[in-house]
């Protein structure tokens, strides 16, 4: 039992360390990528869905999202709560969406690493009722995943 | 400073407590509290369908009164969306269905009705006069910005009845 604890433990150190790796400048189409959610509001836990707010950009018009490809579970989820700690915020749940779906609805993915594996979803319409629309298109494709 | 408190015993809605701040912002907080409470006293029909529904805008209003309650650097929610989606849902038919009630980070309260995948229609109120509506109905989607005063307009009515007919 101490061995496989051992063992487990070293093999997520070699994990976590990828987290630090430099990954491509340009996002491939088809990377996964995470938007890491702390507000409940955003998640509808009874039907298992994310909601649009939690697509919705900010004032500066960026979207922020994590390159989560090649990591494990673990690693990912760590990196929300890092992300969380930033903002003193609770970790409820990420929304996996490929970046094809993204590109396909004209926005571009600006890689940044700052944090590691950072991007921002950026190019939003200046509409804000497109903006709407798109989140909610966004909402329906997410893959949710809640985090216990 | 005044603290704004949801009440949970049903019997004030909404409790306002004073303490002895003198800053702008304690008197600030003091007087959003005496507007949330002659709103909300207004507001009040005891009818459950809506009085939930303002427990859940109370709610919803307080989790994101600060600049960045989600993390991502959202602005707080302003006591205007909040004054104007108070007076939505006070107009909102009887027989159309409550809305959800969420947050959106430039400031507003976001309202949805949803009828399973890919129905969906909301509405962000930002106490400005004006609704951003989006619809997504199938493969068909809607989306505008209507003028809003003194009653619901009616292309959001009819996106409402759209989505469940």
């Amino acid at each position: 039992m101490k061995y496989l604890k051992r063992f487990w433990k070293t093999f997520k150190d070699y994990f976590h360390r990828t987290t630090e790796l430099a990954l491509p400048k340009k996002v491939d189409s088809n990377e996964p990528l995470s938007r890491y959610i702390f507000n409940e509001r955003h998640i509808d836990v009874q039907h298992r869905r994310i909601k649009p707010g939690a697509f919705i950009p900010p004032a500066n018009s960026r979207l922020s999202v994590f390159r989560i490809s090649g990591l494990l579970e673990d690693i990912i989820w760590d990196i929300g709560k890092k992300v969380g700690n930033i903002s003193h915020r609770k970790l409820c749940g990420r929304a996996d969406v490929i970046a094809f779906e993204f590109e396909k609805r004209g926005f571009q993915i600006e890689a940044n690493d700052n944090p590691p594996r950072h991007a921002d979803i950026i190019r939003w319409p200046d509409e804000k009722a497109k903006r709407l629309s798109i989140a909610q298109e966004l909402a329906e494709i997410a893959k949710l995943s809640i985090y216990s | 400073m005044s603290f704004a408190c949801i009440a949970t015993n049903y019997e004030n809605l909404l409790t306002i407590y004073p303490s002895n701040g003198y800053s702008k912002e304690a008197n600030e907080m003091s007087r959003i509290g005496n507007e949330m409470e002659s709103v909300l006293s207004k507001s009040m029909t005891f009818d459950i369908r809506y009085d939930n529904i303002l427990i859940s805008l109370i709610h919803a209003f307080s989790e994101s009164a600060l600049d960045n309650w989600d993390g991502y650097g959202a602005r707080a929610t302003t006591f205007n969306s909040f004054i104007d989606a108070s007076k939505f849902i006070k107009m909102i038919p009887p027989t159309f269905p409550i809305p959800e009630i969420d947050t959106e980070p430039n400031g507003g309260i976001l309202f949805e009705w949803r009828k399973g995948k890919k129905r969906i229609f909301s509405i962000i109120i930002e106490g400005d006069n004006n609704i951003t509506y989006a619809g997504l109905f199938g493969e068909n989607k809607t989306y505008g910005t209507e003028y809003f005063k003194n009653e619901i307009p009616k292309t959001i009515l009819e996106n409402i009845q759209r989505l469940f007919s």
